[in-house]
């Protein structure tokens, strides 16, 4: 398991960690959320020891994180970067044999993985030649190569077409299923809604919200109750204690409500000012939720 | 896993991409192609400058020291050309049509025609001798053999007690060769690093391997892998020069060659391995190509200060206080000691203190070096050595 306790971190007067702590158990996919300039990069390079803390540890199963530890996780930092002549093949490899994978196996792995990631016809070009699309995959390849027992992969869906998404999305799910513990951190909220087991959301440093997914929504002192149809456009939410009009289009309506409040009872107000053509009373979305615990 | 199999993997890497590069390739072919071509070159261009033989005309009074002149002439190591011009009134008119340098009227008459030429001169006056000896010593009534005896000079044994080196063509040819060699090598391989090294930070590959390689480990293994390059480029070089030399020329190896080749290689290695971690250094503090050519400027000072030493100054005073230092000196010191050395000077102890010099300025270049490099990348600007130098203190 991963421990960040209360990291502190300071670049002249900017505060870029203020007491940040969040931990990532095996086998769950933690989704690591916050506005630009939060604090997330800052958090998963200080796991590298590529950021010096002002104050606070990053513990590896309980001991502070050495090379040899860190030799054991896989990094895809935001600046992605690989050498843009050398072969794509051979660039896994040799990421593979840094973090000790021997010769043939690291060939085996650098294979396995491009084949996974459906860019094995590409694996003798090179990175310069592929696309933006393609040099991301090879760029979690490199990440993958190894059996890995943390992934920590900075914004890894940004600028990839759906498919992509798609495949890497499961590829890392699949390294979760494995055993692996992943941190990532994205902007792509639906995506992380998606894929993750647990959130995290950072904001000026400090962490406002953690846990697994399902509870923190079902924690939210807030529903949401969505209807659709000429109901939409009626007052009935004006009844509703606590009530408040999220989003109005001409044919549905978006309304916040408390926790304790009854579907049942809501459903038979809408209905009463027109046809309800569709109905739904759910806990926040991770955008509300964000929404929510960032307040801005 | 081990700090010596991760710094080979980086060194294999940095070879094995570097190795199949076109550029060195092409500039390790060029170099063989340069070298062999200057070697050559050393055959015919003294040719091409030196003047062709002299062209000596003999009218018919001077022909019977013919014989004895080009006797001598081989003798004097001088290629002279004997035309013979028959019973010609017109001399001038005779040099103008047969290119000739000076005609010989009589055996006692040499007529040049632009300007005198004194071992042409020295040679027609032997051989003139040469012919009269027979009648002078028949007058004093000697047999030729007595009257040989008689002039024969008086052999004198030469010694020198203290050679100019400067005029010892050998030895100072080797040291100039060596320092040019090792200017080259200091300047051009550094350069390499700094590319490496900017090219990393600039492409951004360097976040994915500092989160894996600690960064003195990157920096070991990259220049030490361009090191492994750079010999190997120096040896083939090398080789191609030898087999040049022995091939075109049919020379061979000078006494000192060998002592100035190990004493010149043991320093290339140490100032090598010293400046390839400067320019590293220095490289961390740039983030494009073009910003790292002006910081490169001071690291050039130090080197041609060496250079400019070992070879006008060195060699002449190598036990001077300034050659001392100067060979001493971290910095100077790869070009300088072999200079000294190759010279007839400094002593094992120097030696010995320079070397120790040495190796505590690498290893505190290779920390240095690691720092700035570490704390270069979260820096999307450049930054001078002194600022650099600051962070690395406050990290």
């Amino acid at each position: 398991m991963l421990t960040f306790e209360r990291l502190t971190k300071r670049y002249g007067d900017v505060t870029a960690l203020d007491g940040a702590s969040l931990t990532v158990a095996p086998a769950r996919m933690v989704g690591f959320l916050g506005p630009n300039g939060s604090g997330k990069t800052t958090a998963m390079r200080s796991i590298f020891g590529l950021v010096r803390l002002d104050a606070g540890h990053v513990h590896w199963k309980g001991k502070p994180v050495d090379r040899a530890v860190a030799q054991r996780f896989g990094y895809m930092p935001e600046a992605r970067g690989l050498y843009p002549r050398m072969q794509v093949r051979e660039q896994v490899e040799y990421f593979a044999s840094l973090h000790g994978v021997g010769g043939a196996d690291a060939r085996r792995q650098a294979d396995r993985w491009l084949a996974r990631l459906g860019i094995e016809d590409r694996a003798e070009s090179r990175l310069d030649t592929l696309s933006h699309g393609n040099q991301q995959r090879v760029q979690l390849a490199v990440s993958l190569a190894f059996e890995s027992d943390l992934l920590v992969l900075d914004e890894p869906f940004s600028g990839l077409d759906p498919i992509a998404v798609l495949t890497m999305g499961s590829v890392i799910r699949e390294e979760a299923a494995r055993g692996a513990g992943v941190l990532f951190s994205s902007h792509q909220l639906d995506l992380v809604e998606d894929l993750c087991d647990d959130v995290v959301i950072i904001d000026r440093g400090r962490v406002v919200l953690a846990g697994a997914l399902e509870t923190l929504r079902a924690a939210s002192p807030h529903r949401y109750v969505e209807v659709s149809g000429p109901a939409a456009s009626g007052t009935w939410h004006e009844s509703l204690p606590g009530a408040e009009v999220v989003d109005r289009r001409e044919r549905s309506t978006r309304v916040r409500v408390t926790a304790n409040a009854d579907p049942a009872a809501i459903l038979s107000l809408a209905s009463s000012a027109g046809t309800v053509e569709g109905f739904r009373f759910a806990p926040p979305s991770l955008s509300e939720l964000f929404v929510e615990a960032v307040g801005r | 896993m081990n700090n010596r199999r991760m710094v080979w993997l980086v060194a294999r890497r940095e070879m094995l991409t570097r190795m199949r590069s076109r550029a060195y390739q092409v500039s390790t072919a060029l170099l063989v192609v340069m070298v062999i071509a200057g070697t050559s070159a050393g055959q015919w261009l003294p040719d091409f400058f030196e003047d062709g033989p002299s062209r000596l005309g003999i009218l018919p009074e001077a022909a019977p020291i013919s014989e004895p002149l080009q006797a001598l002439a081989t003798t004097f190591d001088k290629e002279v050309v004997l035309v013979d011009l028959g019973e010609e009134a017109d001399l001038e008119a005779a040099m103008e049509r047969e290119e000739l340098d000076a005609v010989l009227a009589t055996p006692d008459r040499l007529v040049f025609r632009t300007a005198e030429d004194p071992v042409l001169q020295a040679i027609v006056r032997q051989a003139a001798f040469e012919a009269a000896l027979p009648g002078r010593a028949d007058a004093l009534g000697l047999t030729v053999e007595e009257a040989r005896q008689l002039i024969e000079p008086v052999p004198i044994r030469t010694e020198v007690i203290s050679r100019d080196v400067e005029d010892n063509g050998e030895t100072y040819g080797i040291v100039s060769l060596t320092s040019f060699i090792l200017l080259i090598a200091l300047s051009q391989y550094g350069q390499w690093v700094l590319v490496g090294v900017i090219e990393e930070k600039s492409n951004r590959v360097v976040e994915v391997l500092l989160a894996v390689v600690a960064p003195w480990q990157l920096l070991t293994g990259k220049v030490l892998g361009i090191m492994a390059l750079a010999m190997a480029q120096i040896a083939v070089t090398t080789a191609a020069i030898a087999i040049a030399l022995v091939a075109i020329e049919g020379a061979s190896l000078p006494d000192s060659g060998p002592t100035a080749i190990a004493v010149a290689v043991s320093w290339l290695l140490l100032g090598l391995v010293l400046y390839n971690f400067i320019y590293a250094a220095v490289g961390a503090t740039a983030t494009r190509a073009e910003e790292a050519s002006s910081s490169t400027a001071p690291i050039l000072a130090p080197i041609l200060l060496g250079y400019f030493s070992a070879l006008t100054y060195v060699p002449g005073n190598p036990d001077a206080l300034p050659s001392r230092v100067l060979s001493l000196f971290p910095l100077t010191s790869p070009l300088v000691m072999p200079a000294r050395v190759i010279a007839g000077g400094g002593s094992p102890v120097e030696m010995a203190i320079a070397i120790v010099l040495m190796f505590g300025t690498i290893v505190g270049t290779i920390w240095l070096a690691g720092r700035i490099y570490a704390g270069s990348i979260l820096r999307t600007q450049r930054v001078n050595l002194l600022t650099a130098l600051r962070q690395v203190r406050r990290q």
